[in-house]
């Protein structure tokens, strides 16, 4: 009826009236408080308190919660050192390394390290934690059919001994200088729950078992999983009494999840304007926007076995015809920092005296004059927003130097089958690094074949110096070489870095403590006021 | 149903999952190599491959073999296990049944609910309102049922509460639905209208109003059913872009993932339960139109 | 609707669809530069003509919309994701792309896909249709290939064509929605066809013993003509919504093509600003509404389905 279509109209005319609110005379800072993260974010204020509950929004489920065969982000997140916990702790500021499940980790000669495990550990079921266990978890990450992240660093490793309960030998082939690090990321498994059982399909991979200061509750597909504090662990207790996380796909949709109150942090915000957004609404006052900078970055990857892109200076001319700053400005609404090279800046492994290649398109015009005719093909992901702004921006800044770039968009499951066949000219990748980053398999000639290598990039200096990097145990020298390595890639740019997005978390003003990172979460030392 | 509209039917069936398969074999990506992410390296990527079974060759018999072999285990119900979390994926395709059942019987009872109402206002009204109407539906079934999801969210839709977002979302399936019925409904009623016995009826002294519910309805009402037969199944099937616009976890949400996760064991359950959810769809509607009138054929 | 308005709007959508940047483009109708003469240079594009050279030229008759749908630098980044001004009279989305250019030149995809995709369809069904009226054992056959048929889900098929092609490309999209429509407009063929085959002049033929070709093209065909431009016209609405909603899930035409979709997509991601939300919106409505029109005028009276 008529009478219908009118209610739509309204309906429509109100939806579509911006529900920012206005702000008010005093100032644009009544709604949420951004706070700046450096290296970390600013420690918590106040005394803890014990009891209380969070709810985080995770966007994606994972398919199973065992970190050893799960590459998906979020059962990382979810288990390690929460549920299940790891060896080692590596300090995500300054990257050193300290006890976790290991009391203590010793070099007992360059060829041996030998880790002493703390006492008295119990896993929830309440069998006893022994050397059994981390055994039983080295032996698969070492395995190659696996697939464990870590096992390319757990390579050298000969042979794993475990003379008494408490103590694991493990002896080296060869030097290990990433070794430290990948204990530090590798969760324990329950031995006796996985023995003889296949890791993907194993029950416990969908109910883990762990030591860690979390027990695993239940899990409700599609819908969430919820943890509790584990009363019995080891160390000091978590304060928080139970952690949900929330399954919901949309961004926009946890957002009115957390305004109504059903939801505490939001890990992303879905766009700068909506963080703009809560810091003007008064509703928000007492609420955190966490700013800090993932240790990832956006890159734009050259096919260097088509001949048009197989000389540096053609692919640095190119460089120069990306516009860094109008595509962070477009695609993450400036919230970016600028990276040059496969290190974490900041870190002694980046050589900040590296400069960007700045926008050129003059200078790339000249530079490309010789060859005519150039014509590429972008190869994006369908759904990446980002992909898709900077293909759409390439291809205008290209043309106008003259060089044809066409676009195409397919699936991930295509993408990564065409990357690993060569089958492209440029694509646009995420990568997100370690503290100690290992660049053999993006840059090492050999893993053009199944590595991360997917533009078949190949120089003898830079294999070379990524050679000696895994054979440099001593970190001064291995961050030089590191250095080394940045400015050697820079000279080549098998890779045109483009910049490191930021992200911005949104916490509810009764939680304390709670700090993101790509590593997960700081569940255990946060704390909710009632 | 008879024997051999059954034996059709079952063809049908084995013919959607021979197409389905032959399509997945085609699909470029490798499962194992998506699922393994960073950890992927060649001795992992074959081990994986040879754990889901798809190591085998890619000539036909080989083909044919693993289609038999699926064949077998499907008509015991088992569709294998999904690539993603190694769940049966008849549990998988169990959780999200019933959220895509329930927005098809709901968008179908809003359909008819209130399409056959709004036949019966628009063949009694008037024809300056009648035409008024009828611009309004136009404009309101050109609507595009996207825009209309989009709008209905952002409009604060409460998605917390998942029957409430379910009902909000079968309303924007069936608004293109309500229009259609509620024409073809005016249509038949008018015909029914003008029919003899309707004179009858009325030169009895009976209102427009009485001549139409006591009389015309019963009879106009069988082609508004008749429908039900090719809209039910569709409606069945789900819509995959409400459900992904609304964020609910149905068929529809499952099959895109799978499509994206190159999940073949539930793409293959899914097919398979598409089908045959059309044909009970199908046979539901004829059942009904039997039913209301036994004179009809089957 | 009268009749000579809806006609009226079907030329004008056909001639947008045909020509858009003769109503949106950064070049003009007609120019005079340097001396030269340029007559529709946004049709024709020479390389001696740019946009910057409109301070240069003595004449310049700049198209309706004076903007590419296409072009981001141009537009300085606080005009980015910026709602209608009068420089951007429907705003820019959010790379700082005028609006109504990409709203104009997204007609051209609308009914390239919409009209393509059914013509394909409707040749396809003819095909089946008409094979399996005319021939009993084949109708066993393509009766079961007309259900798998209708069956398949446009998703699905989408993602696999386009790893088989190694793109999404307009040809593709187009293909894949035909893909999915055919079986539709096989049934009706099929149905119609039986239908004319009981006809008494048919009969005749039969029985003097014309081909199964000439009777088909001869005396079934005219019989299917008129559903099956019934079934064409509502169908065009249904492939313009369908790839609508395969823009808005990302798996439409590639980028930078303009489609409307796409609009509703980045009105998606953006929190719904109404600039970006509306003028698709009402395109395709007005489109859709076009369709089902005509094909309810196509439609002789009385007579009740027809459509998919």
């Amino acid at each position: 009826m008529a009478g219908m279509f009118r209610v739509l109209v309204v309906v429509a005319a109100l939806a579509a009236c911006k529900r920012t609110p206005a702000p008010t005379d005093a100032g644009p800072l009544t709604g949420a408080t951004r706070v700046q993260c450096g290296a970390s974010c600013p420690d918590a204020v106040g005394t803890a308190v014990d009891g209380g509950e969070l709810s985080i929004h995770a966007d994606a489920e994972p398919g199973i919660l065992c970190d050893l065969v799960e590459h998906d982000a979020w059962s990382r997140w979810i288990v390690e050192n929460q549920v299940q916990e790891t060896l080692l702790f590596q300090d995500p500021a300054t990257g050193a390394i300290g006890p976790r499940l290991a009391a203590s980790h010793v070099f007992s000669d360059d060829k041996t390290l030998v880790l002493t495990l703390r006492n008295r550990v119990h896993w929830h079921d309440g069998t006893a934690f022994s050397s059994a266990d981390v055994a039983f978890t080295l032996g698969l990450a070492r395995d190659p059919k696996i697939g464990a992240d870590q096992a390319a660093d757990l390579a050298p490793i000969v042979a794993v001994e475990t003379p008494d309960a408490v103590t694991v030998r493990l002896r080296l082939g060869r030097p290990a200088p990433y070794l430290l690090q990948a204990l530090s990321h590798i969760s324990i498994l329950p031995a006796h729950l996985y023995r003889g059982r296949d890791l993907r399909t194993a029950p416990t991979s969908r109910a883990p078992v762990g030591t860690g200061p979390f027990r695993f509750v239940e899990w409700l597909p599609g819908q969430r999983i919820v943890l509790a504090r584990h009363d019995g662990y080891w160390g000091p207790p978590a304060h928080l009494a139970k952690v949900t996380f929330r399954f919901v796909r949309d961004k926009q949709v946890a957002l009115t999840l957390y305004e109504r109150g059903e939801l505490d942090v939001l890990p992303r915000l879905p766009t700068p304007r909506v963080a703009d957004s809560l810091v003007a609404d008064p509703r928000r006052h007492g609420d955190t926007i966490l700013a800090w900078t993932p240790r990832a970055y956006y890159y734009v990857v050259w096919n260097t076995q088509r001949p048009a892109l197989a000389k540096p200076e053609v692919r640095r001319a190119l460089g120069a015809l990306i516009d860094r700053a109008r595509f962070m400005a477009v695609a993450f609404g400036g919230r970016a920092q600028p990276i040059t090279g496969p290190y974490v800046p900041g870190t002694p492994s980046y050589d900040r005296s590296i400069a960007a290649i700045a926008y050129d398109p003059v200078a790339a015009k000249a530079a490309l004059a010789g060859i005519h005719d150039l014509k590429l093909t972008f190869l994006a992901t369908a759904g990446s927003r980002s992909a898709e702004q900077l293909a759409t921006q390439l291809q205008e800044d290209f043309g106008r130097a003259g060089v044809q770039l066409d676009i195409q968009t397919v699936d991930f499951a295509t993408l990564l089958s065409r990357l690993r066949k060569h089958d492209f000219d440029v694509s646009a990748l995420q990568w997100t690094m370690s503290l100690e980053q290992d660049n053999y398999n993006m840059f090492h000639s050999s893993e053009a074949d199944h590595g991360q290598n997917y533009g078949a990039f190949s120089d003898p200096a830079v294999d070379r110096t990524l050679v000696q990097i895994r054979a440099t145990t001593d970190d001064n020298a291995r961050h030089a070489l590191d250095r080394t390595l940045h400015r050697q890639i820079h000279e080549a740019q098998p890779y045109a870095f483009v910049c490191s997005p930021e992200a911005e978390t949104l916490v509810r003003g009764r939680i304390h403590g709670f700090r993101p990172s790509v590593d997960g979460f700081s569940l255990a030392s946060a704390w909710s006021t009632p | 149903m008879t024997a051999r509209s059954a034996l059709a039917r079952l063809a049908t069936l084995i013919g959607i999952t021979v197409a389905t398969f032959l399509l997945l074999e085609l699909a470029p990506g490798d499962p194992a190599d998506l699922r393994l992410g960073r950890g992927s390296n060649v001795a992992a990527v074959a081990a994986l491959r040879t754990e889901l079974g798809l190591d085998g060759g890619h000539d036909a018999g080989s083909v044919a073999q693993r289609y038999l072999t699926w064949l077998g285990h499907s008509l015991r119900f088992d569709f294998g296990r999904s690539f993603v979390d190694g769940r049966a994926v008849r549990q998988r395709l169990a959780e999200a049944l019933p959220t895509t059942l329930l927005l098809g019987f709901l968008a179908a009872l809003f359909g008819w609910g209130l399409g056959v109402p709004l036949g019966c206002a628009l063949a009694l009204a008037r024809d300056r309102s009648r035409r008024l109407a009828d611009v309004a539906l136009s404009l309101a079934y050109a609507l595009p049922t996207a825009s209309l999801a989009l709008i209905l969210l952002r409009a604060g839709a409460p998605y917390g509460d998942r029957n409430v977002t379910l009902v909000v979302a079968a309303l924007c399936l069936a608004m293109p639905l309500w229009v259609r019925i509620g024409r073809h409904q005016t249509a038949a009623l008018k015909t029914a209208l003008a029919s003899d016995w309707a004179r009858t009826a009325r030169a009895t002294g009976a209102s427009e109003a009485q001549v139409l519910v006591r009389h015309a309805l019963r009879h106009a009402l069988l082609p508004t059913v008749t429908l039900l037969t090719s809209e039910l199944p569709a409606l069945l099937s789900g819509s995959v872009l409400v459900e992904q616009i609304f964020g609910l976890r149905g068929l529809g949400t499952l099959g895109i993932d799978a499509v994206l996760a190159r999940d073949y064991p539930v793409l293959l359950g899914l097919g398979t339960l598409g089908a045959v959810l059309t044909f009970a769809g199908t046979g539901l509607g004829e059942v009904l139109v039997r039913w209301l009138d036994p004179r009809v054929a089957a | 609707m009268k009749r000579a308005l809806l006609w009226i709007l079907a030329i004008l959508a056909l001639a947008l669809a045909l020509c858009p940047e003769l109503v949106a483009s950064d070049l003009p109708l007609a120019c005079r530069v340097d001396g030269n003469l340029y007559l529709f240079p946004s049709l024709t594009r020479p390389a001696t003509l740019d946009p910057s050279d409109r301070t240069r030229a003595t004449f310049w008759l700049g198209t309706p919309i004076p903007h590419s749908p296409t072009a981001q630098r141009s537009n300085g980044m606080t005009e980015v994701l910026s709602p209608p001004t009068s420089r951007h009279l429907l705003g820019t989305d959010d790379r700082g792309r005028d609006v109504a250019a990409r709203l104009v030149h997204g007609t051209r995809v609308a009914l390239v896909v919409g009209i393509g995709s059914m013509l394909v369809a409707a040749l396809l069904g003819l095909l089946v249709g008409l094979g399996a009226a005319l021939s009993r054992p084949a109708d066993a056959i393509l009766s079961r290939v007309i259900e798998v048929g209708l069956s398949f889900p446009t998703l699905f098929l989408l993602l696999v064509l386009q790893g088989l092609r190694g793109s999404t490309s307009l040809a593709e999209v187009t293909l894949a929605i035909a893909l999915t429509q055919w079986p539709h407009l096989a049934r009706l063929c099929r149905t119609e066809a039986r239908r004319a085959l009981a006809a008494p002049h048919v009969e005749a033929a039969r029985a003097i013993g014309a081909s199964p070709l000439r009777i088909a093209v001869f005396h079934l065909l005219p019989f299917t003509l008129s559903p099956l431009s019934v079934a064409l016209a509502f169908g065009v609405a249904q492939a313009v919504l369908l790839e609508s909603g395969l823009s808005l899930l990302g798996l439409g035409a590639p980028p930078p093509t303009p489609s409307w979709g796409e609009l509703l997509q980045q009105a998606q991601a953006a929190g719904l600003p109404a600039w970006l939300l509306w003028p698709p919106t009402l395109a395709i409505g007005l489109v859709v509404l076009l369709a089902n029109q005509l094909g309810r005028r196509l439609r002789p009276k009385g007579v009740s389905g027809w459509s998919l």
